[in-house]
Formats: C-alpha cells, sequence, structure tokens
C-alpha cells in the first residue's frame, strides 16, 4: 500500500499552481520576458479543467488496467528507498519513450497535440493538456514498470510528481540555469520542445532528467529564440476544436483511405504523413531547413 | 464521481474564472488585427520560407486575410489571440466558398475541413472580390 493518499500531490499542488500563475503574470507585467493573453490563458485553463473532468471520467482505464496487471508482475517489489530510487528512474524513462511516440506516431499525437497549440509559453501552457489520453491507451508505455513488479501506486505517485515538476518549467521568465541543466529538465530544454523552429524540431522529450535526450541522441540546447505552437497553428481558441481537431483529422484521412497500407500510415504513420508525400513530416521540414542551411553556408 | 470531485471541479473553474479575470485587469487583453498587406504578406513568408503570397485580400475589419500563392495554393491568416494563425492550402482543405454581395460589400466565407481552423469570413472594402477567392472557388468546384 502506499504510504500516504497519492491524489494528494495534485491536490496540494494546485494552490501552488495557481500562485505562482499570478507570480509569472505580474512579473511578465512588469517587464519580466513572456507573453499573455486573457485568451489564449482561458482556452489553456479550460483545457486544465477539462482534463481533471476526462481524468475523473475515464482514469479508471488507466488504474484499472495497472492493478489488472499487477499479480501478473515477475518480482514482488516492496516500498524502500531502493525501489523508491528504481522506480523514479524506469517512470522517467518511461514517461520520456511515451512522450517521444506520442510525438512521432499519429495516433498518440492526435492527445498529445493539445499541449502544444499555444502560440505562448507561460505556466497556463503546462495545463493545456489532453482530454483523450486514457482512451487512446497513453498509458501503456508504464506497463512494464507494473508488469516488473512495481506496485502500481509507487508509479502512479512518480508520475504526479513528473507532471508537478513538469509544471514550473513552462516559463520564458527564467533563463539558463548552469550545472543544473547537464542532468534536469528545465525551462531552457523545454522551450526548444515547445519550438517550431526547425532544429528545434523532435527534441528534448524529458520529464524530469534531460539524461535521457543526452542519450538517445534527442538532445537540442537552446540557442536562438523559440517560436512556439505546431507547425499549421490552429485557428482557434474553442476547447472543444482543440480537443478534438487532430481526431477529427484522422477520421477525415480515414474516410479517404484505400488501401490498408494508407489507414495504418494515417494512424501510426508520423504526423504528416501521406500516401503520396504531398504532406510533410518533420523529417522532411528538417531535410529542407538542413538543405538551406548548407546552401547558405556554401554560398 | 463523488460530491467532493463536483466541488473541486466548481472551485477550480471558479480559480480558472478568477485567473483570467486577473489577466485581464493587467491589462493582458490585447487582439490582433490583420490592416496592412506588407504585415500580411511578411506573416505567410515566414510561416514558409520561400512562400510568395500575391493577390492579398483583406477583411476590412482586420479579421482575416486571403491570397494566392506563386506556387497554386492558397494562403489564409487569422488572428488569434495576439498572434496571427496562417494556413498554406490547396482546394481539397476547403469544405465550401461562399461569395456574397449583401449591402455593405463583397463577402467571402471559406469553410475548412480542418475541424481546428474554423470558417472564415472575409468583407472586403473594395467593391469586387479579389481573384483568389473566385480562384479558389472555382478550384473548389472542380476538385
Amino acid at each position: 500500500m502506499a504510504p500516504f493518499d497519492i491524489s494528494l500531490i495534485l491536490k496540494i499542488a494546485i494552490p501552488f499552481f495557481v500562485l505562482l500563475i499570478i507570480v509569472e503574470m505580474v512579473a511578465v507585467k512588469f517587464g519580466a520576458r513572456g507573453r499573455f493573453t486573457a485568451g489564449d490563458m482561458a482556452a489553456s485553463l479550460s483545457m486544465g479543467l477539462g482534463n481533471r473532468v476526462a481524468g475523473l471520467l475515464t482514469g479508471f482505464i488507466q488504474i484499472g488496467t495497472y492493478f489488472a496487471l499487477a499479480p501478473y508482475a515477475v518480482f514482488d517489489i516492496p516500498w524502500a528507498w531502493w525501489s523508491l530510487v528504481l522506480c523514479f528512474l524506469g517512470e522517467d524513462l518511461a514517461y520520456y519513450w511515451f512522450h517521444r511516440i506520442s510525438h512521432e506516431r499519429r495516433w498518440f499525437w492526435a492527445s498529445h497535440v493539445i499541449h502544444h497549440t499555444s502560440q505562448h509559453y507561460n505556466l497556463t501552457t503546462a495545463l493545456r493538456q489532453t482530454w483523450t489520453g486514457a482512451i487512446s491507451l497513453s498509458f501503456v508505455f508504464w506497463l512494464p514498470l507494473i508488469l516488473i513488479g512495481f506496485p502500481p501506486e509507487m508509479v502512479l505517485m512518480f508520475s504526479a510528481f513528473s507532471l508537478v515538476y513538469q509544471f514550473w518549467i513552462h516559463t520564458e521568465t527564467i533563463g539558463r540555469m548552469g550545472p543544473f541543466e547537464a542532468v534536469f529538465n528545465t525551462p531552457s530544454h523545454h522551450r526548444v520542445h515547445h519550438a517550431t523552429n526547425p532544429q528545434y524540431l523532435d527534441a528534448n522529450y524529458a520529464g524530469v532528467l534531460i539524461i535521457w535526450d543526452r542519450l538517445f541522441g534527442t538532445f537540442v540546447e537552446e540557442r536562438e529564440r523559440p517560436v512556439y505552437g505546431i507547425l499549421s497553428n490552429l485557428g482557434t481558441l474553442n476547447p472543444l476544436r482543440i480537443a478534438f481537431h487532430e481526431w477529427a483529422g484522422i477520421a477525415r484521412d480515414l474516410a479517404s483511405a484505400r488501401r490498408v497500407r494508407d489507414v495504418m500510415g494515417y494512424v501510426m504513420g508520423p504526423p504528416g504523413w501521406s500516401p503520396d508525400g504531398s504532406r510533410k513530416t518533420t523529417r522532411d521540414l528538417k531535410a529542407a531547413w538542413a538543405a538551406r542551411k548548407a546552401e547558405a553556408e556554401g554560398a | 464521481m463523488t460530491m467532493t470531485d463536483v466541488i473541486i471541479l466548481a472551485a477550480s473553474a471558479g480559480g480558472v474564472g478568477a485567473l483570467v479575470g486577473i489577466a485581464w485587469l493587467l491589462g493582458f487583453r490585447r487582439r490582433a488585427r490583420l490592416r496592412d498587406e506588407s504585415v500580411v504578406a511578411a506573416v505567410m513568408r515566414a510561416h514558409e520560407p520561400g512562400a510568395e503570397p500575391f493577390d492579398i485580400g483583406m477583411d476590412k475589419n482586420g479579421l482575416a486575410a486571403g491570397a494566392r500563392l506563386r506556387d497554386g495554393r492558397f494562403a489564409i491568416a487569422r488572428p488569434v489571440a495576439d498572434g496571427v494563425a496562417v494556413r498554406f492550402f490547396g482546394a481539397d482543405a476547403v469544405r465550401s466558398v461562399a461569395l456574397r454581395r449583401p449591402s455593405g460589400g463583397p463577402t467571402a466565407r471559406i469553410v475548412f475541413a480542418d475541424l481546428g481552423f474554423p470558417p472564415v469570413t472575409l468583407a472586403f472594402a473594395t467593391s469586387d472580390f479579389p481573384s483568389w477567392t473566385e480562384a479558389l472557388r472555382h478550384a473548389t468546384r472542380s476538385a
């Protein structure tokens, strides 16, 4: 059993979230780097509220799966200091792969894209969260931890800690953080992740520890000022359109699919995949940018 | 969902309203408007390096702008909060184009297939439609 009520982690964090958002707004008002508008903020916070409603309605899918699989675990891992350390590292590694594949495969991107739809980058952006995470089975990336034998409550606890940790890194008001950046995910690292500058695409997927990006070759350092949003920015602040636009896009594409290969490509291919290659994936865009850069340097 | 959950959600909704209110009071209420063709052209070029927009048509209230691109595609820019969202698209991305001539001047309403880009209505200050609207309507009918 967990030594405390895990749901308290978020409940305790929320008042601090509110306080920090107000502090950031006041700081920006008085000249700190950052950008706010009431409309964008309302959209982000509404998505966060909707995420909580969705969690109450569909969270049982994730939690139920964890507890249903726990009896089949290979080991019976107790709550101990060493298991907490291992579970923290395992959860953060699972998060890295969840996050990376959420950018690389359209099925998972359809849920995750919501978090990237703001053209702003402030603490309210952290709360712009999906409504379809559980029903799209995004939690499968954590199942290996359950099957190894980590208690579901322990995994859920570190997932909650990771979520809370990632709140504060959604800001432009904090610059670089020196040696801390070698190991931990920071505002600078995560600004790169939210940017649409070609050289920043598909980078810095870390949750708490940036070491995973360094290890798997997806780390990019912040050099030029990021431009935030997605490649085809939404023309709306309507939460319903934000929540479901990519799912509607998948449905539209599937209606036009003629072959099994097209169905697979539209659902599990990279975002931007199309049968004839007429659309652009992030890989295409990075290649075009690299070619332009090489041409400019050669000229 | 328990009564406690409902109370927490209601309090959270109140918190959202309060935060948005504080943002508004602090003056974060700027809304972008598109007033200048050269700005629209620059925004479109920034969206895709190498893009060459022409025949730009502006909504007279600054709520949208459209153009053709040299490669045959079309472009729409619309303000979203204090920023601008741009789409480059072909006729297959459009559900319908309606061109009308009410007494206030010509209007074009474009409905996109993408749920993330709501319908755009442009009211033109000119007496005629910009040629891209006619071209888009023609291309949409042919698609």
